[in-house]
């Protein structure tokens, strides 16, 4: 016997975001999530480089397949109308040598994909807000920066 | 760029941590999550893996191996770059990814397979990164707030 489930359904969220697994940033983008966009409800998806999994369906395109799986499944469950991505300063991930990028370009390069990755969301999920940030450590503190 | 936003200084923020966290999407636990690992479990700063299902995306070698792939490279960078030694692994409650993958399936049922997947990806993190503490932990919504459970 299969029992009812009336709470398997998600309330509308906020917004799904995406960012870095490092751990040096975690406290930031959570009060960062809860203070400065006033987010109350939110689902995250974190792996190592954040949204830059979707970038790879060229070269390593087993995480950009199970990272576009997955945001599908966010989107459909949770209806949200808004994506935040946020990328971050000196991001161990993207120095990784199988990438090959240059390390004095790789804030540009980071800037480029969540760029890229709006137009992506735009074409897999429709019209939906998207954010895109930077953020930065300084001082014991964190900067999150806008990217146009 | 312009400036939006500047945090207040964070006890802990900004160093490399000693301890990952696995744990699931779902909108509705995150502030319940980040209660727990910073008041509960007194975890300052960690790595954090956060997909749909939370663990289970490690089991899934031979039903979907992309999912598997994908997240044992990123475990393997994250030991890398910071190895662990302490995993906290959290399932919860009423999880919709289980139910995407797994069908129509009673509370019992898919609580019982979580747990197992709990333990299995546990033993697996063990051999692959090492001696450590891994911890496991079953959540649920009880009105507004969340209870934790550990799972021996």
């Amino acid at each position: 016997m299969v029992e009812a489930h009336p709470s398997s359904s998600t309330p509308a969220v906020g917004a799904v975001v995406i960012h870095c697994s490092e751990a040096a940033f975690q406290p930031y983008y959570q009060e960062f999530l809860k203070r400065g966009l006033h987010l109350e409800s939110y689902a995250v998806f974190a792996v190592p480089g954040g949204p830059h999994c979707l970038t790879l369906a060229d070269t390593f395109p087993r995480f950009s397949w199970a990272g576009w799986r997955w945001m599908e499944f966010l989107m459909q469950q949770t209806k949200a109308e808004r994506i935040v991505l946020i990328a971050h300063d000196d991001c161990r991930w993207y120095h990784d040598p199988r990438f090959g990028f240059d390390p004095k370009g790789i804030p540009a390069r980071q800037a480029a994909d969540l760029q890229l990755l709006r137009r992506r969301m735009a074409e897999h999920f429709g019209e939906k807000r998207v954010d895109l940030y930077f953020a930065q450590l300084e001082g014991g503190r964190a900067r999150f920066e806008v990217v146009t | 760029m312009t400036e939006v936003y500047r945090t207040e200084p964070l006890a802990g923020a900004g160093e490399s941590g000693t301890a990952l966290v696995i744990h699931c999407s779902d909108p509705r636990y995150q502030v319940h999550f980040h209660e727990f690992l910073r008041l509960g479990l007194g975890l300052e700063r960690y790595g954090l893996l956060v997909v749909p299902g939370g663990a289970q995306f490690l089991t899934l070698a031979d039903y979907l191996p992309k999912f598997s792939w994908a997240g044992w490279r990123w475990v393997k960078f994250i030991g890398d770059i910071a190895p662990p030694t302490r995993v906290v692994l959290i399932a919860h409650d009423d999880c919709l990814w289980y139910r995407h993958v797994r069908g129509r399936q009673d509370n019992a049922a898919m609580r019982e397979k979580q747990v197992a997947d709990l333990r299995r990806v546990g033993e697996a993190l063990r051999e692959r990164l090492g001696e450590l503490k891994v911890e496991l932990y079953y959540a649920r919504l009880v009105d507004a707030a969340a209870s934790f459970e550990a799972v021996k």
